[in-house]
């Protein structure tokens, strides 16, 4: 037949079959990268920040880089924003800032606003000016604010009593505490807006979904009931005692001082740390990227998109240890030439292109190693 | 046959009359029509006295008079004003041009007493009646009268052992003093925003030979003194202030080495008018003796154009309007060859003048003096460098003649500010003083707050026509430091100076 | 009838009147001191504390007028489009006759108005409606709306490169919104300063200025500062805020494409100082703000060392970037600023010259080149795109002027009414916003009450002693049928409350003469609450409707009775919500003479921050958190945050 003759269909189903199975190999699609066959990047190397370059403290509770490319910092004495020369500058008290412990950050995307929880009320970073908010003179729930963030011209607060809501284009708050809501205690550590929806991790209360339009809530809590053990792996959120929540892309994803969860919308997923590549239970932080997640932990930062893991973590003497979890396979351990500044994580911003770490001994900056690109299949004659 | 009135309805009938009467004679008196000038008229060829007469006599010698001139202005055709007087002169026009001012002398050998001209022919009413004369009148906003006393000797009088001060009379012919300084204060005119503008000796020449001259103003109630324009440049003596609708203030300015002042005409503007003075025409004017805002911007002058080179004999002045932007002095618009006109002043309606309500607490015998940063000083001031070593401030009074005294040192807050309550309706003075008790700054008593006024500064000689900056001073917020008993000053102060 | 049946009659009616009148007398002095719970009250009229809305003057309909708001210049010069927001109509004049060719209903109160660049489509602001209408200018129709802020007042727009933008300054709810032109939508709704008033775009699109009218209240006995906010109009971030230091009452924004500037006049306030005096801008003075692209700012001064151009407002700056206009509607001129010379000054001057520059009122002699006269209530200012004329709104004559801008003369005026001379309330609004009143011409009314509303300040009148008694500035919105008047209640009327005494001790000058003091009082009573129609329709929000049943309760959550002289609709009574007598609320600060004053009424209260007699809080929460008083302002210490929430959320609904 002519289509015989035109094409000689053996080379072709071949090289088909190849490309197919290198990229599934890669987990990844046609087209996209994969760094050594990984779905996220890896640091080849940290570059830390201290005292010399103007942090003005050990402790760096969190880490943002805004829109503006400017990277913020919140540490235990001071909020700073890193300048063209590198130098850090620091905005106290004396500034108009409530306290100088910052806590928590987010960027109001459509305006760059800036907010900022402290250990005594709430600041926006606006244009260069700092507004204050705290309880006595406004709608502020409490001034011990740990979570914030911006969904909807909203902005959420998690607060040391209870969750308050700030109607960016009226200013009127409402306050969610035990006394309207199913919190368990009104103790709230994070708050994250999704879609159409806002998750309140508390503490000792799990994590609460609410929906603003129709009022609800629902709670999601550990089935087991037993704090230290993860009796039944994957049957909903691993502990009550939340210290942070992260969501993107549908995926909702939980930190607790007993390990962490994912929950996708149908299936939770658990991980502990002596049945899984987790180096430790003791979880505060998550910054989910896509479909993979960067966890801060006490002993180590590490991302994961549930599957695959690379935890970045300090040896006894001081030695910048990698460590590549892939499923069916030993782990693969590295030395890196330089390592994070200190293994106990407070926060971190990542983005494709790079990762920032906020640590009780400074911060931290991860060079990721190029990644290659996978070669296109050719086009069939 | 008509009914013969009732009782009750004649004294209606009578009631109504009266009532006719005191509205008519209340209301509808005859006033000099507008359009006209009322001029002031000197005997020609006269010599100039020596220097025993008081300065009147010596500016309206016997004979002086004061007319009405209506237009077309001809020579002759003058009504006078001042009939049965033995001298007059100086008149002033309300601002609605219907009434005429003047200082008269009833007789030679008698005082200068404020007279107001009556239409009609009819002879001018005395409105004053006060020891040692009166001169100089004004016209408040309400129509209260504000004159100069006593008249001063025509020798120096800028240095009389009794100053002339300024004093306003009220209804009833209540007479109230305004100015309370240690120099002489005169030449008063009211300004459209309702402050009376004078002439006095400025404070940095207090007790010289030949004092400079200042321009002043006060409120009606003779509170908020101000130093209003001129300081240490251009000629020092100045008469005769005048404001105009343009926003210059027109006066007189002569040197001091003069027997017989040549005074030229200058001016400054309302908007800056310590940093203006400026000839007020384009071409020179030697001898000026009047200068008063005409129609449409013009100046109506009375300019000695013919000065006979004996200056102690007069020229032949008259009376000139001058256009504004006009480059020669043209034709004289009156002039009667028989006199010199030396005074003119235009009867139009002129912008209604602002008034204000007194703040005085008569009940009181003190002041309150608010500085709100005895360490701001402007840069030319003498020792400015020195203004941030101020360590107190001494508070002077002239409790008398010749009689200096200290009322007590205060020490300013961290700011500068300093609240103290002083005693009212005497020279005020104040001196900074180091922390080694030298003088870096020093006002001589030249100031005066009034019974119960709230007086503020911004500094201790403080740049001109500044604004204060919006910060609470702190003394504000603390009770004044009471200085205000004149029986507890200490003994006479002998500056001692940095 | 016989003497004695005459007598008996005349003395029994005589009794009976005694005993009625001393009965109806105890029984008022029983009744109130019942319904207060205050014992040592005395007789007070039944109409004193049982008002109806329906009789008060602002309730009741008033004459509108066609008084100018907004104005534009079409492209080619030949028309103008003005905004008359009383009649809510927007309507085209030809420049070259003057006269009004068309007119379009625009309910809402158009105010603020824009032309595209290619003068297609006219924007226009509906400050009641809250919304923002595109006509289309050819047919003069209007073509769509989009929602924005709350009390939009100015827009402005310009191409960027991501499309045409609009930006509007919400002026009650204090943020802007940015608009995609097309489609009409919006993008952003970023957070302003306190009471947005006027905004402008640079030319090249990539900065948004928006002038701030008031400070958002810090501290009471610091300067107060308002804010230029400068945003993205491409997107809406925000890019800078800057600080116009201790001043306010701007009004007005230009930008100088030339000079990288944007200019705004405003009023440099000195409510910290005592006032002692009037002279030597002791009260306030007026000036320009200088500002680049990245919020530096340098004030210069607008008036004179004897004479004031009060309440600057509108301004213009011609194409060419040579001169800037300005109207002070206090003062009835339009100021015409040299901009060449004034950049020649900012030059050659130090870094402190330029600090204290604001202060030296001789200074503005160097850049002013004309005070040209105006009608009354000079507001808004344009210029041709031709630089040829530069119009005018006279808001109190109705009319717009027209200034040729070679001679600086006035070339003709679009006269839109009649001026209303024969309205009272008119008549009163010209004295409420004429300086003439005051010495030099300082200020006017408007100049501490903007819109009849308040400027946030406190201050230190010295008629009772330098330092004692700071009080802050009350809104005169709403204030018909509430006095007595001034924070100790001394004045019974609006017309001695601003007659003599307020004469003496801040306008140094005569008083307001009787006849136009009558005008002005009824102009103040025709004033409404803030946004009092819509507030009639609108729901109650849940939070709101909690909030309400704790100002009205007379027990707290633990079932203790509240004592009624403690209970919050006691002396805030409605329907003013101010029983209009004195308490004594625990409020009495170090500098006060007395612990009794009058209860304020707190419509619009959400706009009248800060708070208390001398204004010491900052928020409705202040009230009861940090100047909490033992429950002498009301029985509060036993709420939780919620409530607290809840009640002041109600209170912003009156």
């Amino acid at each position: 037949m002519k289509f015989r003759k035109i094409i000689n269909p053996r080379p072709l189903w071949a090289a088909t079959v190849a490309a197919c199975a290198l990229l599934m190999s890669a987990g990844r699609g046609v087209g996209e990268t994969t760094t050594e066959g990984l779905p996220f990047p890896i640091i080849e190397r940290f570059e830390n920040f201290g005292h010399d370059q103007g942090i003005p403290a050990h402790k760096v509770h969190v880490v943002l880089k805004t829109s503006d490319s400017k990277l913020w910092i919140g540490t235990w004495d001071g909020l700073c924003v890193r300048e063209e020369n590198g130098k850090f500058k620091r905005y106290g008290p004396e500034d108009g800032l409530t306290h100088k412990m910052v806590l928590c950050m987010v960027e109001d995307p459509k305006t760059g606003d800036l907010w900022i929880g402290t250990m005594r009320g709430l600041n926006k970073f606006s244009g260069g000016k700092i507004t204050r908010y705290v309880q006595t003179d406004s709608g502020l729930p409490n001034n011990v604010v740990y979570g914030v963030d911006v969904a909807d011209d909203k902005l959420w607060v998690a607060t040391a009593a209870g969750a308050g809501v700030m109607d960016l284009k009226t200013g009127a708050w409402k306050i969610y505490d035990h006394t309207n809501s199913n919190m368990h205690e009104p103790w709230c550590y994070s708050i994250k807006g999704a879609k159409d929806v806002v998750f309140i991790g508390v503490w000792g209360g799990g994590i609460l979904e609410h929906n603003p339009q129709l009022g609800t809530f629902k709670a999601y809590h550990d089935p087991d009931g037993d704090f230290h053990y993860d009796l039944v792996p994957d049957d909903g959120p691993i502990n009550d005692i939340t210290s942070w929540i992260a969501w993107k892309d549908g995926v909702l994803w939980q930190n607790t001082y007993f390990g962490m969860s994912r929950y996708d919308g149908k299936y939770w997923k658990t991980w502990v740390q002596d049945k899984s590549p987790l180096p430790s239970n003791f979880t505060q932080f998550a910054w989910p990227v896509g479909k993979y997640c960067w966890i801060g932990t006490d002993r180590s930062a590490t991302v994961t998109d549930g599957t695959y893991w690379a935890n970045y973590m300090l040896g006894d003497k001081g030695e910048s240890i990698l460590e590549i979890h892939r499923p069916k396979q030993a782990a693969e351990k590295r030395i890196l030439p330089t390592g994070i500044c200190n293994a106990f994580v407070l926060g971190i911003w990542a983005d494709e292109n790079e990762a920032w770490f906020a640590t009780a001994n400074g911060l931290s900056h991860g060079i990721f190693s190029p990644r290659p690109s996978v070669p296109k299949v050719a086009a069939a004659k | 046959m008509p009914r013969p009135l009732s009782a009750s309805m004649r004294g209606r009938l009578v009631i109504l009359a009266g009532l006719l009467v005191s509205l008519w004679s209340s209301g509808c008196r005859e006033s000099f029509p507008t359009g006209g000038m009322a001029v002031t008229q000197v005997p020609t060829g006269i010599p100039t006295a020596g220097g025993a007469e008081d300065l009147l006599d010596l500016r309206y010698p016997p004979g002086s008079r004061v007319v009405l001139v209506q237009p077309p202005f001809t020579s002759g055709s003058e009504q006078v004003l001042s009939a049965g007087l033995s001298a007059a002169g100086g008149p002033v026009a309300s601002a609605d041009g219907t009434r005429i001012l003047f200082a008269g002398k009833a007789k030679a050998g008698g005082s200068w007493q404020i007279y107001e001209a009556q239409p009609g022919g009819k002879p001018a009413r005395l409105l004053t009646a006060v020891a040692g004369g009166a001169m100089e009148p004004a016209l408040l906003a309400g129509g209260e009268l504000v004159f100069c006393s006593p008249v001063p000797n025509a020798a120096n009088p800028w240095r009389p052992e009794k100053p002339a001060a300024l004093y306003r009379q009220g209804p009833g012919g209540r007479v109230e003093r305004l100015t309370f300084g240690a120099s002489p204060a005169m030449d008063p005119t009211v300004l459209r925003d309702g402050k009376i503008l004078f002439t006095s000796v400025r404070a940095s020449s207090l007790g010289e030979e030949r004092p400079r001259l200042g321009l002043f103003t006060i409120n009606n109630d003779g509170t908020e003194f101000t130093h209003f324009a001129l300081e240490d440049h251009g000629a020092p003596l100045v008469r005769r202030p005048r404001e105009s609708l343009s926003g210059t203030v027109a006066f007189l300015a002569a040197g001091t080495n003069q027997a017989r002042p040549k005074y030229a005409a200058e001016g400054v503007r309302m908007a800056k008018p310590f940093a203006s003075r400026t000839p007020l025409f384009e071409f020179l004017v030697e001898r000026c003796h009047s200068l008063e805002e005409d129609r449409e911007g013009s100046w109506l002058a009375c300019i000695d154009a013919g000065a006979s080179g004996k200056p102690e004999v007069r020229g032949s002045s008259a009376v000139y309007r001058i256009p504004p932007g006009s480059k020669v002095l043209g034709i004289p618009l009156f002039d009667n060859p028989e006199w010199d006109e030396v005074e003119a002043v235009p009867l139009m309606p002129k912008a209604a003048l602002m008034g204000h309500l007194s703040t005085l607490m008569p009940e009181k015998s003190t002041g309150t003096i608010l500085c709100l940063n005895a360490f701001f000083s402007r840069p030319e001031a003498a020792n400015s460098t020195a203004a941030s070593k101020i360590h107190r401030i001494r508070i002077l009074a002239q409790a008398g003649a010749n009689q200096l005294v200290a009322l007590g040192e205060i020490t300013p807050q961290t700011d500068g500010s300093f609240l103290v309550t002083v005693p009212a309706e005497v020279p005020l003075g104040f001196e900074a003083l180091d922390d080694q008790d030298q003088v870096i700054q020093r006002l001589p008593p030249s100031i005066w707050v009034r019974r119960g006024e709230n007086r503020s500064c911004l500094g201790c000689h403080e740049p001109h026509n500044r604004s204060p900056q919006n910060i609470r001073p702190i003394a504000a917020g603390l009770p004044p430091v009471n200085l205000g008993d004149l029986k507890k000053a200490s003994l006479p102060v002998a500056p001692e100076y940095r | 009838m016989k003497q004695s049946t005459f007598a008996l009659w005349f003395f029994g009616c005589l009794a009976v009147a005694l005993v009625a009148g001393y009965g109806g007398h105890a029984w008022s002095v029983a009744h109130v001191r019942r319904w207060t719970g205050r014992p040592e009250l005395g007789f007070t009229t039944c109409t004193h504390c049982h008002v109806a809305t329906e009789s008060l003057a602002w309730s009741k309909p008033r004459a509108r007028h066609p008084a100018p708001a907004g104005l534009a210049v079409s492209p080619d010069g030949k028309k103008a489009y003005i905004a008359l927001d009383e009649m809510n109509e927007v309507v085209e004049a030809e420049l070259g006759s003057r006269q009004v060719t068309r007119r379009l209903a625009v309910p809402g109160r158009p105010f603020g108005l824009v032309l595209d660049q290619e003068g297609e489509h006219l924007y226009i602001t509906c400050r009641d409606a809250d919304r923002v209408v595109a006509v289309d200018a050819r047919s003069f129709k209007e073509l769509e709306s989009v929602a924005v802020g709350s009390a939009p007042v100015a827009i402005a727009c310009a191409a960027t490169p991501e499309g045409e933008r609009l930006v509007v300054a919400n002026s009650l709810s204090d943020n802007l919104s940015v608009l995609s032109a097309s489609p009409l939508k919006e993008l952003a709704r970023p957070q302003s300063g306190r009471e947005p008033y006027a905004v402008a775009i640079a030319r090249d699109g990539t900065v948004a200025f928006a002038a701030n009218r008031l400070a958002v209240p810090e501290n009471y006995l610091a300067p107060a500062n308002s804010e230029l906010t400068l945003v993205d109009p491409r997107s809406g971030k925000m890019l800078i805020r800057g600080t116009f230091a201790s001043a306010h009452l701007a009004e007005g924004v230009a930008t100088v494409p030339q000079r990288s500037w944007a200019i705004t006049p405003l009023i440099k306030v000195r409510n910290l100082v005592p006032i002692t005096q009037v002279a030597n801008g002791w009260v306030m003075s007026c000036g320009l703000a200088i500002s680049d692209h990245r919020g530096n700012i340098i004030q210069m001064p607008l008036d004179e060392a004897h004479d004031y151009f009060a309440d600057p407002s509108g301004i213009a700056v011609d194409p060419a970037g040579k001169r800037a206009y300005i109207a002070s509607g206090g003062s009835d001129r339009l100021t015409v600023v040299d901009l060449d010379r004034l950049a020649a000054w900012l030059e050659k001057a130090s870094p402190g010259a330029r600090r204290e520059a604001i202060e030296d009122l001789t200074l503005s002699s160097e850049y002013v080149i004309a005070r040209i006269p105006t009608g009354r209530n000079p507001r808004q200012v344009v210029i041709s795109p031709d630089s040829k004329w530069v119009l005018i709104s006279e808001r109190l004559d109705d009319g717009v002027l027209i200034i040729d801008t070679a001679t600086l003369k006035p070339a003709g005026r679009i006269a839109l009414g009649d001026g209303g001379s024969g309205d009272p309330i008119r008549r009163g609004e010209r004295v409420f916003t004429d300086a003439k009143y005051t010495y030099q011409r300082q200020f006017s009314c408007r100049s501490c009450h903007p819109d009849g509303h308040v400027d946030g300040l406190s201050y230190d009148f010295d008629g009772d002693g330098i330092g004692d008694n700071l009080l802050d500035n009350r809104s005169l919105q709403g204030v018909a049928g509430t006095g007595p008047f001034k924070w100790i209640g001394k004045n019974p009327t609006l017309a001695i409350q601003c007659g003599i005494r307020f004469a003496r001790v801040l306008m140094r000058t005569d008083p307001i003469p009787p006849r136009e003091l009558d005008d002005l009082s009824h102009f103040l009573n025709s004033q409404p609450p803030p946004r009092w129609e819509r507030k009639q329709h609108a729901d109650l929000t849940p939070q709101q409707e909690r909030g309400k049943r704790i100002f009205f309760a007379t027990m707290t959550t633990t079932g203790k009775t509240i004592p009624r002289e403690r209970q919050c609709h006691t002396c805030h009574r409605p329907p003013l919500y101010s029983n209009r007598l004195s308490s004594s609320v625990g409020t009495k600060g170090p500098h006060d003479t007395t612990d009794m004053f009058d209860t304020p009424h707190l419509l619009g209260v959400a706009f009248t921050a800060p708070y208390l007699h001398d204004g010491r809080a900052k928020t409705l929460e202040e009230l009861w958190t940090t100047y909490q008083t033992n429950d002498l302002h009301g029985v509060t210490s036993y709420f939780n945050k919620h409530q607290l929430n809840d009640l002041v959320e109600y209170l912003k609904t009156l």
